[in-house]
Order: structure tokens, then sequence, then C-alpha cells
């Protein structure tokens, strides 16, 4: 993996999206889902940062906040050193082509009536880039691009398999020759064979293209294999984040421990692995105070109770856990 | 348990089992002739990729394939009796007392409209005729047994009150509670985070163990079988291509596809920093394949110079080590791939 020093190309400082839930008609109360609280993080040009975490961490509303396909309450956001929240509606459609979503499923990503050619142009067109004729060259690079017979634009999306639709949604995201590519669970519908296909193509287009990607994924083998670095997610806030030989190898907070250990099960011989999880991750809506973890944590003492920072405590490295050293002895 | 204990054999044997589906491009052999046993109390792990038939020959077993699906041969004994031969209110009495399913998504599976703990108990009500007080009061032990807390409360819940983790727990409850001889999961835990998933794995395995239950684990991932099955059935585009004890195909497969899926499964990259994935991809359904199914993706069929063998002629289910470990390709039969004994691998 390269270029793990580059410069940051996205910024999110301390930002903070909560979505009020039920409460309409007649009752009064209203519920908060503390979806993302106060979550700084950088990701760097040319990097690939893996973020992990389990159903309801919060990685998703993440990835939608940076895309301002959903706003944050609170905090900053800014691509290359604009700012996302404050753009208007002319710099916004300029910042999108900028940046773009890969989502999980993609039969439900693309029309069903439409050729993938007309799919993947379609961007192209709404942003008015190019005449008909010029277009249709892209569209035939673009599927160049991932791997793809220039034939498949005129297919319609029932006519091919699984692993051939995902690449036709990568390369719809590649039309507008976006900077960052946030790909949301990239590989969880895909048999192993054809996963490994889009983790190298993903790869590939990073390097030839000079992509920066999110890579969101609950599949920490995937996170392992693509990343250079790691953000480990727990009930809306960042637990960890470092380089991945850091968070793999060295793993410091009780959380990311019991993770790793329960993703890659060929470490579990080691006589004092950390065990399985138990329980699972509480409700949004009325999180832990203080660390969010404490209720589930093996290590958790009264002062889990106050909230811990994100500490920088080795280079590349932070963790924000009271008690890291401890769960760092402990392994 | 209530199945006879005196009818010796395993508890479920497959035989020249073949599923045909009506689809656009035709009709398509979803199953082609595949024979497989179940003991009792044993987990046997069915594996491949989509499209292997996997998933057709567990609805079979179930009798729940979709209309468009049809058995065209074969038969598939429980305790000796061939359930295709039941009557429709016959095979009613035969889901769920003897044989369950779990599926792989819990929260669709499960009725947004009644209690958790009405459909828990409702096998019960159904074949065991008994009162709606006693069917909730058992589906209450029923969700502390799969790990529930606080059973009573989660017994008035409703399907969209429950996480993923927690709905396969119900689902394993519903599944179990009148006592089935088989459990059939399908992907019981794709759709579930991983420590869930890890957890559900444990409940699975020790509901096998304590209830002496029979279980055919269907899944995609390698990963999760070392861990709960005892053998393992490798399905590539409706047949099966190989066939052992669990630590035999993950530690030594044999046959080029169970080694190139096992290659790909662990997402380890090569030397050149590159994931190892299979050349090609599946046969399309429907597809006309002479020779062996495998061997368009197959390396060794070139590197061993037997392509002409693997493509004019298919090769059977060859018996590796006196019926323990079979597996269906010429390199094999033909003793191009060394295959060791098991007893040699244990030492290992």
């Amino acid at each position: 993996m390269t270029s793990m020093g580059g410069r940051p190309l996205i910024e999110v400082d301390r930002v903070t999206k909560h979505f009020p839930v039920g409460g309409g008609g007649f009752t009064r109360r209203r519920e908060v889902v503390h979806a993302i609280d106060d979550v700084s993080l950088t990701v760097r040009e040319n990097e690939v940062l893996g973020l992990v975490g389990e159903t309801g961490s919060g990685k998703s509303t993440l990835a939608r906040l940076i895309l301002r396909l959903t706003k944050a309450d609170s905090g900053a956001i800014t691509f290359d050193g604009q700012d996302v929240l404050a753009a208007d509606r002319g710099e916004m459609k300029a910042l999108r082509r900028q940046m773009q979503l890969i989502f999980q499923d993609p039969f439900s990503a693309l029309d069903p009536s439409m050729r993938l050619g007309q799919s993947i142009e379609a961007p192209l067109a709404q942003h008015g880039i190019g005449d008909r004729h010029s277009r249709r060259v892209k569209v035939a690079e673009l599927l160049a691009n991932v791997g793809l017979d220039a034939a498949y634009g005129d297919r319609f999306p029932r006519e091919c398999s699984g692993g051939q639709l995902h690449r036709v949604v990568i390369a719809r995201a590649l039309s507008l020759g976006p900077r960052f590519l946030a790909c949301d669970e990239p590989t969880s519908s895909l048999d192993a064979s054809i996963r490994a296909q889009i983790l190298n193509l993903l790869v590939d287009l990073r390097d030839q293209l000079g992509l920066t990607l999110l890579l969101i994924s609950h599949d920490l083998r995937v996170v392992r294999y693509i990343s250079d670095r790691v953000a480990v997610m727990y009930l809306g806030r960042i637990v960890e984040i470092g380089s991945r030989d850091e968070v793999f190898e060295h793993p410091l907070h009780p959380y990311t421990q019991r993770l790793v250990a329960a993703a890659l099960p060929e470490r579990a011989d080691d006589a004092d692995a950390p065990s399985i999880l138990e329980g699972e991750i509480p409700s949004p809506i009325n999180p832990p105070s203080g660390c969010r973890f404490r209720t589930r944590c093996p290590l958790a003492i009264d002062r889990c109770r106050e909230l811990p920072t994100l500490d920088v405590v080795a280079p590349d490295h932070a963790v924000a856990c009271f008690r890291w050293d401890e769960a760092a002895r402990a392994t | 348990m209530t199945g006879p204990t005196t009818v010796k054999g395993p508890l479920l044997q497959v035989r020249d089992l073949r599923v045909e589906i009506d689809s656009r491009d035709g009709i398509v052999h979803a199953v082609d002739g595949i024979d497989f046993e179940v003991g009792r109390g044993e987990v046997v792990a069915l594996v491949g990729e989509s499209g292997s038939g996997k998933s057709m020959t567990a609805l079979s077993i179930a009798r729940l394939l979709p209309p468009v699906a049809r058995i065209t041969s074969g038969e598939i004994l429980l305790d000796g009796v061939n359930v295709l031969g039941l009557s429709d209110h016959e095979m009613d009495r035969v889901r769920g007392a003897r044989i369950s399913m779990l599926f792989q998504q819990p929260k669709a599976t499960l009725d947004p409209t009644s209690r958790v703990g009405d459909q828990v108990g409702e096998a019960l009500r159904f074949h065991e005729h008994v009162s709606a007080r006693t069917a909730w009061q058992r589906s209450i032990e029923l969700l502390a047994d799969v790990g529930i807390a606080e059973p009573t409360r989660r017994a008035r819940a409703y399907a969209h009150q429950l996480s993923g983790g927690m709905a396969q727990r119900v689902m394993t409850a519903a599944a179990i509670s009148d006592e089935p001889e088989l459990l059939i999961a399908d992907e019981p835990t794709t759709a579930l985070d991983v420590t869930v998933q890890a957890q559900i794995l444990n409940l699975l395995t020790a509901m096998v163990r304590e209830r002496g239950l029979s279980m055919i684990l269907i899944t995609h991932d390698l990963g999760i079988v070392s861990t709960v099955a005892d053998r393992v059935v490798v399905m590539y585009s409706g047949e099966i291509v190989e066939d052992g004890a669990t630590r035999r195909i993950i530690e030594s497969p044999t046959h080029p596809y169970t080694e190139a899926l096992m290659r790909a499964s662990l997402l380890i990259p090569d030397d050149d920093g590159r994931l190892y994935a299979i050349p090609g991809g599946t046969p399309r359904p429907g597809e006309q394949i002479t020779g062996c199914r495998f061997r368009a993706r197959c390396s060794y069929a070139d590197s061993l110079g037997i392509a002409s063998h693997c493509e004019s002629e298919e090769p059977g289910l060859h018996d590796c080590e006196s019926g323990q470990h079979h597996a269906r390709c010429w390199a094999v039969e033909e003793g191009y791939i060394q295959v060791q004994p098991q007893s040699r691998l244990a030492d290992s």
C-alpha cells in the first residue's frame, strides 16, 4: 500500500448528527437517535480508509454526511479545503462530481428498464458533459476501466450477474471523474471469488486514477486487505483509528480487540485471545453515558462513566479508552 | 426425542436428487443428481457459490420449493421413509416436527403482525395441540434456552422491535420448539454482524450437541464451516464435486475447485499484493457443458496435459478413501493429484 503520508483530502471536524424518531401524533415524547456524536477524522489523498463497526454504529451515516446526502447538525466538513456544509447549490453540484458513493446492492442501484450504457451515461448527461457521441465513447472507456467489454453497454441488468453489475455501478460512479469514492459494503453480497475480483479492481482504480477511498465494511478481512488506515466506530463514535497494521496487529481498544478476534478466528488459537463479545450493541436512542462500550467491556471501571477522548498513543494510532494500556497488556 | 431409535443407519439419505427450474433461458438443471447422507447428531455443511444448487437442495428436503421448480427424480429418505412420497398433509406433520428450517433473513421470515411468543409456540399448537397458555409458557422457556434475556417481556415483542441477532435467536427457538430431528440452516449468519455471527454459530452448535439434532448448514462462507461442521459437501453447478471430513476439506482440499474456493475465501494477498480470484465465472444457468463443469476455470487440466480428457468426458465422484472422501476430478482419479489419507492428516 502506498502514500501513507498524503495530504488531507477530507477533514471531518467534531461532526454530530442526531435523528429524531417517533413522537409524532399525540405523544409529546420525542426520542433522538445519536447516529454520529462528535466525530473527527481525516481522509488523506490517495489512501484507502477502512471504516468498520457493527450495524447501528453510524458508519453509513458518516459517509452520507461527508457527501452531504444528509446534513450534519454541527461541526465542519471540508473537501480539499472547501467547506462542504456551507456550499451553495452550484458549489455542491461541482463537489458532487468529485465525490461519489457506491452502495451494497447493485440490483437495486440500477434501473431495470435501462440499458447499462444508459445508466453509466446518465450522470454525464445530467451534468451536460459532451455530446451523445463523445459520451458513448466515454461509456466504452469506463466499461473497459472496470474490466467489461463495451458490448455490456447494450445489456439490461437482468442479463448480467451480480459481479458484472457491481462493475457497472463502479463504472457509473467513475463517470464524472471523481477524486473520492465512498464504498458502502461493496462486497458483502458477493461470492468469495467475485469479492476478490472487485477488491482487486478497487485497488487498481485507486492506483491508476489516483482515487481516495472510504471503504465501509463489517467484514474485517476485507478491510485488512484493502485499507491503509482503519477507523473503528461504536455507537456513533470513533473508538480507535490508526494504520492498518497498528489496528490489526496491536488493537488497543477492548472493543477492537474483540472485533478482530471474532473476525479472524485463526487468531483464536492463542490461549489469551479475547473472548467473543457477549450481548449486542445497545440502542443508539439512549446510548450509555461516558464510554459507550462500558456496558459490554470486561475492563470497565467507575471512571468509564466519563467520556474518554480519542488520544494519540503511538505513531499513527489513536484510541478512546481510559484503560488502553491494560487492554494492551491483556493480549 | 421421539424418533424411532430402532432404525439404524443415517437420519437422512438423499439419492440421485434432480431439480429443474423453468427460467427465461429455458429449463435449468439446478440440482443435477446428487447423493449425500446426514448421520444422527451430525452437522453437514453444504458449500458453494450462488447458483451451485445448495439452496434448492435444502428446499427440496423440506419440500418448500418455489412453484417454478420441481423435483424430477430421486429420493429423500428420512429414517428410511421417502418424504417425496408423502401427501401434502403428511408433509405438514413432518415440517416443523421432524425437519425445521432457519433462513438468512430472520426479520423477513417472522410475521410482523404477531407477537414473538405466539410464533415460537405455533408449531406446538399445530403439531401437539397444546393449549394457548401452555404454548405461551413453553415459548418463554424456549426463548430463555436460546439466550434471550428477559424472555417473558420479549415474548410480547414484535419482529420490528428485535435486532437481527435477536430475531435469529427467536427463529432458532421456533425451529427447535417441536424437537425436530433435522435442522436445515440456510445462510443463518450471512446477514448478521461478525460478533453476532459468532454468537449464533455457538448457539446452533450448542443446540446440536445438547439436543442431539442433526443439522445441514448451507453457506458460501468457508470460514464459518470449520467451527461448526463435521463434514463438508462442496457443490458446483448443481453437482457435488467433493465431500469429506471438515478438517480434510479445509486443510487439504483435493478438488481443484475446493482448493480455489478456499484460496479466494481467505482474502490473503499473493506476493504481488493481489487477491486470488477463480478465473472466469460459474457456468450460466442452462449452459450445456460436456466434460468437467469446472474445466474452463481449472488450471490443472492444462498444466497436467489432460485437458482433452477433461473436456470430452465428465468425471464421476471418485472414492478417495473408503467411502469417507470423494472428489469429482480426472486428475484425482488418475493419480495426478495425490490424496493424503485422513489418518496422515491428523498427525501433521
